[in-house]
């Protein structure tokens, strides 16, 4: 079976919003938060959500907005390699 | 009645808008337009304290968000739900301004002359 990390850049509204994105995503499966979707990593309100998914975030998104303390538990973080090593696990990515 | 409303609502650093809504607002007041800031929504996390936006190569803009009183721009208003609900307090923010309820923002909105969204 073909493995997919997927990955989001832009924060979501609402938890709904989050869900609606990644429906088409099997529970396990690899994410990959970067740019300013790191912020629903911060807020408890997603964090059921993000629980269902190997979820992952770009280190260096979080430290520039000054939330790394604001980390729920429970998520990975990555630097640019642990991205590339990422991208090598898996046979594709999508960007959604 | 406020002549221009200026609403930055999105996450900083993923693009400039945060830093050009305030260069924005910095200009309008130093022309004498009655402005006013409204944070709402993911715009919340332009004055998280401690951001360190060098890291991805981003301008650092949130400093400047102190000489906001210096051009006597004093309606500054911040959503707290918006707070709320990404678990932020007004201590977590790198300015002291006044927090109101959404519906409050939502008049000030609505009230002004102009809204420009960020």
């Amino acid at each position: 079976m073909t493995t997919t990390l997927t990955t989001l850049t832009a924060a979501c509204a609402t938890p709904a919003q989050l869900a609606h994105h990644l429906r088409h995503l099997p529970p396990g499966a690899p994410l990959l938060l970067l740019q300013d979707a790191v912020v629903m990593a911060t807020q408890p309100r997603f964090e059921t959500i993000l629980a269902r998914f190997d979820a992952y975030l770009l280190l260096p998104d979080v430290e520039a907005r000054g939330l790394v303390s604001r980390i729920q538990k429970g998520l990975k973080t990555v630097d640019y390699y642990g991205f590339v090593e990422l991208t090598l696990q898996t046979q594709n990515q999508i960007a959604w | 009645m406020t002549q221009l409303t200026v609403v930055f609502r999105q996450v900083p650093h993923g693009n400039a808008s945060g830093r050009e809504a305030l260069d924005l607002v910095l200009l309008s007041a130093s022309y004498e337009v009655d402005t006013a800031v409204c944070f709402i929504d993911e715009g919340v996390y332009q004055l998280v304290k401690g951001q360190s936006p060098k890291i991805i190569a981003s301008k650092d803009h949130i400093a400047t968000f102190g000489a906001l009183p210096l051009y006597e721009v004093d309606k500054v208003f911040i959503c707290e739900e918006s707070l709320q609900e990404r678990g932020l307090s007004p201590d977590d923010l790198v300015i002291k301004a006044k927090t109101l309820p959404r519906v409050q923002i939502h008049r000030q909105i609505q009230q002004s002359k102009q809204v420009l969204t960020f």
